[in-house]
């Protein structure tokens, strides 16, 4: 394969798309495919070849792949990245017109898959090289897929068989991972939207649904909705073909911190196995209530929680440090009521910065408004009064 | 061919228009008798129109479809848009005569134009920064000023949509441009307050350059953004607090007041539900960050119950509670009182830099 010749690759090419033979075409118009690096195909102007064999629309979108492929072998990813969008493009004139047929997906989903590749290159070149600010083609990239989604999402009349709705999920996780990795979180919940109403929502294959319960889990952890987020991610986690570690670890990343907050904290066998001791001294430090200990351990994994996008969740975890702290001081005093300054001690002790007694009341009353404990503030007597019957309920009970 | 890439299509115009307004809006607006009463000459009539064009600053104008591209004549250079604005804040902001919401509609809508010429010419330099800080910094002022008016004088809203555009607009450029950060830290600072609470505001704070987001402003912005998301609204006052010498920083995060005070009256009533006990007001003046005055005011338009000065919470009251009303801040208003509106404007109430730009000029 690596030594066709032009035209031999031209009739391979010619020959899958004439038999509808979508894998084949989808195959040869990929760049996971070693005829990329074949230097014979790699073309600066390959319009006239091209045009020889095929007819328009598809000479358009042959050509940009050769070019591309040129663009590629001399490490050019803004050119290649024009060049896959408008590869992208074509695809998505023939596509349209295919009525009442989805033979074409394998090609829109490797192309797809290229073109946000490309695109992120492409805005790390520009950037080096000034021309523009990161994300400008990622962002323009998720505008060509979104064209294509539309095509797929408005095909209604085609048989559940031959419908380009199967398309769909595929166009959304690529949208995930562009959204996501240029902070327009937003822009997902109508896709979500799209894809929940669907009646063949739960029929896309396996590794698709991961992929999409991992982003719609990470969306709903950003958006403060724990309980869904940690159902998305278990989905997620347990569906995950085993020998995927990297991808096992990637929802982990997510998943620890929502349980976390839930009130579950990981073992550390697990943290282990997947190589996330990061979270070890957090979550030891959320467990037993020891404020400086989950604060050391933000601070010193700092960059790895920024990186991840998980470090404003771990910050809510100190709620929950506080609580278990409170309870701690509760069960030394053992009495029901409790003076604040015995709370404020305690918080001096974690080393909280200029921490006095109204500022610890005002954590009690929040842990109160939330459930967190059972009980009440006397302002004139500056204490805690707690219920006498379960004062610190099970976390996962309150949240 | 398909293929090329580079056309001059789409490319910006570059604006030659050197004064704040130019001559064929001047003879216009002259004719068709639409001139600003800030604008016109001192033998100035109704009936007999006449600019002074020492005055005159271009309007802004709604793109409209069908509409030609305007010619280079007609849009200012990056030097003449610093200049307008410094007009607007030298000698429009400063007339006494007139209220302030005058001043605001006045000004808004001049310096939207400002901002219509740098989108055309796409300018991102160094006059974009000066042009965009100074924009905020009057729409965050502006802000507090007329939050107390009713929303015919002055609508928050749609301040508040183009603080946040001509702030992230900022934001941007500082990213684009690492030479010109003077005054970054300021903004970065002044956009987690403005948008406290936020987790995208907080994020982009992660996310940024170790060096902001150690400054101490930036860290204060950010303990107090993180407050918000935690609740802690006494670690969110000692912030305020501690911002004396930022008093527009201080209205950035006095637009949050009624929701913090919301959050603080419904913990408190939670927290502090007895039927026996009782909080004494001014502790209560003292967790909400307002006045005795205030307070009277509120717990009638909350219906709390007020006794010899104590305040009796229970878990039935404040279910139905609205939108807190919003007032100004004692602390707030003797900030801004020890300095000018051009200097807050133009961003010289930093006494350091202050002194700094004083030494400098005595040495020259």
């Amino acid at each position: 394969m690596a030594q066709w010749s032009l035209n031999q690759y031209f009739s391979t090419l010619h020959d899958a798309l004439h038999e509808y033979d979508g894998e084949h075409a989808a195959e040869l118009l990929s760049f996971k495919h070693p005829h990329v690096a074949n230097t014979r195909l790699q073309l600066e102007r390959p319009e006239n070849s091209v045009q020889r064999v095929f007819e328009s629309p598809y000479d358009e979108l042959v050509a940009a792949h050769l070019r591309c492929c040129w663009a590629v072998g001399k490490h050019d990813f803004m050119e290649a990245y024009h060049c896959q969008s408008i590869v992208m493009q074509a695809f998505t004139k023939i596509f349209q017109s295919q009525k009442d047929e989805n033979w074409s997906l394998p090609i829109l989903f490797v192309i797809s898959i290229d073109l946000r590749v490309f695109a992120v290159n492409a805005d790390i070149e520009a950037v080096k090289k000034g021309k523009s600010k990161l994300g400008e083609r990622l962002e323009k990239a998720a505008e060509l897929l979104m064209n294509c989604f539309r095509v797929c999402a408005s095909d209604n009349r085609a048989s559940i068989e031959d419908t380009k709705k199967w398309g769909m999920l595929n166009i959304v996780n690529q949208l995930f991972k562009i959204y996501f990795k240029i902070n327009k979180l937003h822009l997902c919940k109508p896709l979500i939207r799209a894809i929940d109403s669907l009646p063949i929502k739960d029929k896309f294959s396996l590794s698709q649904l991961v992929t999409f319960r991992y982003y719609v889990g990470r969306k709903a952890m950003f958006d403060s909705d724990f309980k869904s987020a940690e159902e998305y991610l278990t989905f997620a986690f347990e569906r995950c073909h085993r020998a995927i570690k990297k991808n096992k670890r990637l929802i982990l990343i997510y998943l620890i911190p929502v349980k976390m907050l839930l009130g579950q904290m990981p073992k550390s066998g697990l943290l282990q196995k997947y190589d996330l001791m990061a979270f070890s001294d957090v979550a030891k430090g959320v467990g037993s209530g020891n404020l400086l200990l989950l604060n050391e351990a933000l601070q010193k994994n700092e960059a790895f929680f920024i990186k991840c996008g998980i470090y404003l969740i771990l910050e809510k975890l100190k709620v929950i440090t506080y609580r278990n702290l409170f309870k701690k001081v509760y069960l030394i005093l053992k009495t029901h009521q409790l003076a604040i300054e015995s709370f404020t001690a305690a918080l001096r002790l974690m080393q909280v910065e200029d921490i006095d007694n109204d500022e610890t009341a005002c954590i009690l009353a929040n842990l109160i408004y939330e459930n967190k404990i059972k009980g009440y503030i006397s302002h004139q007597h500056q204490k805690l009064v707690v219920s006498k019957q379960n004062p610190f309920p099970q976390l996962s009970s309150v949240i | 061919m398909y293929l090329n890439i580079d056309s001059d299509f789409g490319k910006p115009v570059v604006g030659t228009c050197c004064t704040m307004c130019p001559e064929e809006e001047i003879q216009m607006r002259e004719r068709e008798n639409i001139l600003h009463p800030f604008e016109v000459a001192p033998d100035h009539h109704p009936k007999r129109p006449k600019a002074d064009r020492h005055k005159m600053v271009k309007e802004y104008t709604r793109p409209s479809p069908g509409k030609e591209d305007p010619h280079p004549s007609q849009i200012r250079t990056p030097q003449a848009l610093v200049t307008t604005v410094n007009y607007l804040i030298n000698r429009v902001a400063t007339r006494e005569s007139h209220s302030w919401s005058e001043i605001y509609d006045f000004i808004f809508d001049r310096m939207r134009s400002v901002r219509q010429d740098m989108a055309v010419q796409d300018l991102e330099g160094k006059e974009a920064v000066e042009v965009l800080e100074k924009i905020v910094r009057f729409h965050v002022y502006s802000d507090y000023c007329l939050c107390m008016k009713p929303i015919s004088v002055f609508d928050p809203k749609i301040n508040n949509l183009h603080t946040q555009e001509c702030l992230k607009r900022l934001l941007n450029l500082y990213i684009c441009h690492p030479d010109l950060t003077q005054n970054r830290a300021e903004f970065e600072a002044l956009y987690l307050l403005f948008n406290l609470g936020d987790t995208d505001a907080l994020r982009h704070c992660l996310n940024s350059l170790t060096q902001i987001r150690h400054s101490q402003l930036v860290r204060k912005a950010y303990k107090a953004s993180r407050a918000m998301l935690l609740g802690n609204w006494v670690e969110i006052w000692k912030t305020f607090y501690s911002l004396q010498r930022y008093p527009l920083l201080q209205c950035a995060l006095h637009r949050h007041f009624p929701d913090i005070q919301r959050h603080v009256l419904h913990v408190m009533n939670r927290a502090n539900s007895s039927k026996v006990l009782s909080v004494p007001i001014q502790c209560i003046c003292h967790q909400l960050c307002i006045g005795e005055p205030e307070l009277e005011m509120l717990t009638s338009f909350l219906g709390l119950q007020l006794q010899h000065q104590h305040v009796t919470f229970s878990k039935t009251a404040l279910q139905h509670m609205t939108q807190i009303p919003r007032c100004h801040n004692a602390s707030i208003d003797k900030n801004l009182e020890k300095w000018t509106i051009p200097h807050l404007l133009l961003g010289t109430t930093d006494v350091d830099e202050l002194e700094r730009r004083l030494d400098s000029a005595l040495h020259l």
